[in-house]
C-alpha cells in the first residue's frame, strides 16, 4: 500500500518492519531531487527540513555505480552520510552530470537545525527501482528502520 | 512488490510447522513455524516468500527457516535463519544478517521488589533517560572515542568494557560468545563507519531499541527460574540495543561489494538485497572481519548500558549494585553470520549459520555453553512490546536438531509503522500507559506510536509455537513497569 506525501511525486511506501519511498517524475534530475526529499521527509517527519537562514553552501559530489538504481541508492547513501555525521541537510541540487552510471552534482547543504523523528539505518537494495515508465521516471526505495 | 504470490505452494505439516517444498529455484525446501493465526498474518506479506528466496542461494543445507515471529525484511526476512556450507560453494550475506549487526538483548536481575521500584518508578526512569543517550542519532557529547580506542572495541567487545571498569568480570561469562568474536578485522571496517560510531558506546538508539524496567509475574519452570535468578517477583532489566551507527555502515558499505562478488561468481540473485559472496572468496572473508568487530562494538554497547543502568540503580536506591543483586542473567545476540558445527544429512559439517532476526538456542550440553549453563541449556530472552509482557527461554536439542540451535527473538511486528501511527492519532498513549501502570519516557512520540502494543504480534502466541514445537522451553515471564524508547 502506499500512501500520498506533501511532497510533489513522493509516495510513502508501507512496509510491515521498514519504511519506504515511491517516486515518480517527469526528469531524472527530478526523480533523483525528490527521491532525496522523500527520504528526508522519512527522516524529519511529515515537514520539510527547518533549515534557518544559512547562506548557501555548495559542496560537490561525484559518485559511480554499476547501474540506475545502485547510482540512486549510492546518491541517498551519501546525502545520509552527511546529514548524520554533519548534520547537514540538501537543500537544493544543480545536476552537470546524470546518466545511468555517473553522478556529478553541486549540492547546496545548509546545517538541519530541527530534531529528527526516525533514523534512517542504511538504504537497501531490496525491491530498488530506478527506471523510466510512462514517458517519465520511477523509483523504489525501501530503507532499513 | 506483490503480496505473497499465490503460486508458492506451502503445505502444512502439523499444528505448527508450515513447509514450502523446492519449486523454481530453490535448493532446499524452507520450513517455517507458526500455529494457523500466526500463519495467517505471516502470508500477509513478503516474508514466505523471502524464506523461499533464501533457499535460492548457493551452499545452503538444511533447510530456510522462518520462526513464528517471521515478518516481511529487506533479501531474508526477519525471523529467518540460514545454513551455508562452505565446502559447497555456500555464502556469506550482509543482508542474511542485517544492517544491526549483533542487535542483542541483554537482561540483569535484582533483589528489588516490585513495591521498592513502584513507589520511585518516575524517578528511577527520569534518571536513565537523563543518563542513557536514547533517540535518533544520539551519542554522547563527552564520550567521544578516538579512533585508537575503536580499534581496541572492535577486537575485544564487551572485555574492552570491563576492563576499562565497566561491568563486572563476571559478566563475560553470561553473554554468548563471551562477549566477544574472535576473528575480528577492524582494518576492514571503514573510517565512516568508526565515524558513526564514535560517539554512540552505550547508546540505546531508535526505532524498536528500549530499555524496560520489569518484574517476573509467572515461572514455568521453578528451577531453572531460580538458577537464573528470577524467581516470582523479582525485578528485572531489559536492555535492547546492537551496534548503532557502526555496523549499519559495515552492512551498507558491504552490500556493494557483495553485489559485484555475486555478479563475479555467477550467482543469480531473486533479490539484490540477497547479495552474497562465497566463504572462500577474499570479499567474503573481508565481511566476515568488519561483521565480527561491529558485532563486538555491539557488546561493548551493550556492557556500557548495562553498567549505565547499575549506576542509576545505586543512585536512585542508595544502594551499592552488588547490594542491590544487580546480576547479569544473560545477554542474546539477534543478528550475525557465526561458523557453528552442526550435523546435516547425518555428517557433522562447520556451516556458516546466519540468524537474522533470531536467536541461538543452544541445548544443555552444549560445549559453547560454558559451565554456568551446560545444564540448563542456553538463555533465550524474547522481549514482547511496550505493554504485555517478555519471556526468558532455555535452548533445546529440539532446536539444534531443527533449527541449526535457533527459536525465535520478539513478538514480530504485524503493522507498519505508518499504520500504527494512523491508527493511534488522537490517542494520548503516554495516558494510557500511566493508567496500565507503565511509565513510558521516549525522546520522540512519533517512536511510541509506532512501536504501540497492538503493531506487534502477541509474543505470547509466538513463545507459544517456540515451546509446542520444541525449539524453545519457557522459563518465566516478565512484566513491564516502566519503557524508555529512542
Amino acid at each position: 500500500m502506499r500512501t500520498e506525501s506533501i511532497l510533489t511525486g513522493v509516495y510513502f511506501l508501507d512496509h510491515t518492519a521498514d519504511v519506504g519511498v515511491e517516486v515518480v517524475a517527469p526528469t531524472l534530475p527530478e526523480l533523483f531531487a525528490r527521491t532525496a526529499a522523500g527520504m528526508m521527509s522519512l527522516i524529519r517527519g511529515s515537514t520539510p527540513a527547518d533549515q534557518g537562514d544559512a547562506a548557501p553552501a555548495e559542496h560537490t559530489l561525484e559518485l559511480d555505480a554499476d547501474d540506475l538504481p545502485t547510482l540512486l541508492r549510492a546518491w541517498l547513501r551519501a546525502l545520509l552520510h552527511r546529514y548524520e555525521v554533519e548534520a547537514l541537510a540538501l537543500r537544493s541540487v544543480r545536476f552537470e552530470v546524470l546518466t545511468a552510471t555517473r553522478l556529478s552534482a553541486v549540492l547546496d547543504l545548509a546545517p538541519d537545525t530541527g530534531p529528527p523523528i526516525r533514523e534512517i539505518k542504511g538504504v537497501t537494495l531490496h525491491g530498488l527501482v530506478a527506471e523510466r515508465k510512462s514517458g517519465g521516471w520511477i523509483g523504489r526505495v525501501i530503507f532499513d528502520v | 512488490m506483490s503480496k505473497t504470490e499465490p503460486s508458492l505452494e506451502v503445505r502444512r505439516l502439523d499444528e505448527y510447522r508450515w513447509l514450502i517444498p523446492r519449486q523454481g529455484a530453490m535448493r532446499v525446501e524452507g520450513l517455517v513455524f507458526a500455529d494457523g493465526r500466526l500463519m495467517e498474518q505471516i502470508r500477509g506479506d513478503e516474508a514466505v516468500r523471502q524464506v523461499a528466496n533464501v533457499a535460492m542461494l548457493p551452499g545452503i543445507v538444511g533447510r530456510s527457516i522462518g520462526m513464528p515471529d517471521i515478518h516481511w525484511g529487506y533479501g531474508f526476512a526477519i525471523g529467518g535463519v540460514a545454513a551455508f556450507d562452505p565446502e559447497q560453494g555456500g555464502v556469506v550475506s550482509p543482508g542474511g544478517v542485517g544492517y544491526d549487526i549483533n542487535c542483542g538483548v541483554r537482561l540483569l536481575r535484582t533483589d528489588l521488589s516490585v513495591d521498592d521500584v513502584r513507589s520511585r518508578l518516575p524517578l528511577l526512569m527520569d534518571e536513565l533517560f537523563r543518563s542513557i543517550p536514547a533517540g535518533v542519532g544520539r551519542g554522547y557529547k563527552k564520550f567521544v572515542l578516538g579512533p585508537g580506542v575503536i580499534r581496541k572495541i572492535l577486537t575485544r567487545g564487551a572485555r574492552w568494557a570491563v576492563e576499562e571498569g565497566f561491568g563486572r568480570r563476571e559478566d563475560l561469562d553470561r553473554i554468548e560468545s563471551g562477549g566477544v568474536l574472535d576473528g575480528a578485522d577492524p582494518d576492514q571496517v571503514s573510517e565512516r563507519a568508526i565515524h558513526r560510531g564514535r560517539d554512540q558506546v552505550g547508546t540505546v538508539g531508535s526505532g524498536n531499541h528500549f530499555i524496560e524496567v520489569g518484574w517476573v509475574d509467572e515461572v514455568y519452570d521453578v528451577s531453572a527460574a531460580h538458577v537464573l535468578g528470577l524467581d516470582p517477583g523479582t525485578v528485572t532489566v531489559f536492555i535492547h540495543s546492537g551496534s548503532r551507527g557502526l555496523g549499519y555502515q559495515v552492512c551498507d558499505d558491504y552490500l556493494d561489494i557483495m553485489l559485484r562478488a555475486a555478479r563475479a561468481h555467477g550467482i543469480d540473485l531473486p533479490d539484490k538485497q540477497l547479495a552474497c559472496a562465497p566463504l572462500h572468496t577474499a570479499e567474503a572473508q573481508r565481511y566476515l572481519g568488519a561483521m565480527r568487530a561491529a558485532a563486538n562494538f555491539a557488546f561493548a554497547n551493550r556492557q556500557m548500558m548495562g553498567h549505565r543502568v547499575r549506576a542509576v540503580f545505586e543512585k536512585v536506591f542508595g544502594r551499592s549494585e552488588a547490594d542491590l543483586g544487580m546480576d547479569l542473567v544473560y545477554d542474546v545476540s539477534h543478528n550475525n553470520a557465526k561458523f557453528e558445527r552442526h550435523v546435516v544429512d547425518g555428517r557433522e559439517r562447520d556451516l556458516c549459520v546466519h540468524r537474522k532476526g533470531a536467536t541461538r538456542a543452544f541445548p544443555p550440553g552444549h560445549p559453547d555453553l560454558g559451565d554456568r549453563f551446560r545444564e540448563l541449556g542456553q538463555p533465550v530472552l524474547i522481549p514482547g512490546d511496550m505493554g504485555r509482557y517478555s519471556y526468558v527461554l532455555l535452548g533445546t536439542q529440539g532446536a539444534y536438531d531443527e533449527t541449526f540451535g535457533s527459536t525465535c527473538h520478539g513478538a514480530g511486528r504485524r503493522m507498519s509503522r505508518h499504520q500504527a501511527k494512523r491508527e493511534t492519532r488522537g490517542r494520548d498513549l503516554q495516558r494510557e500507559f500511566r493508567e496500565q501502570g507503565i511509565e513510558v519516557r521516549a525522546s520522540s512520540g512519533a517512536t511510541v506510536a509506532e512501536e504501540v502494543p497492538e503493531a506487534y504480534k502477541d509474543v505470547a502466541d509466538v513463545v507459544g509455537v517456540v515451546h509446542q514445537a520444541g525449539i524453545g522451553r519457557k522459563v518465566a515471564r516478565l512484566r513491564p513497569l516502566g519503557v524508555l524508547k529512542g
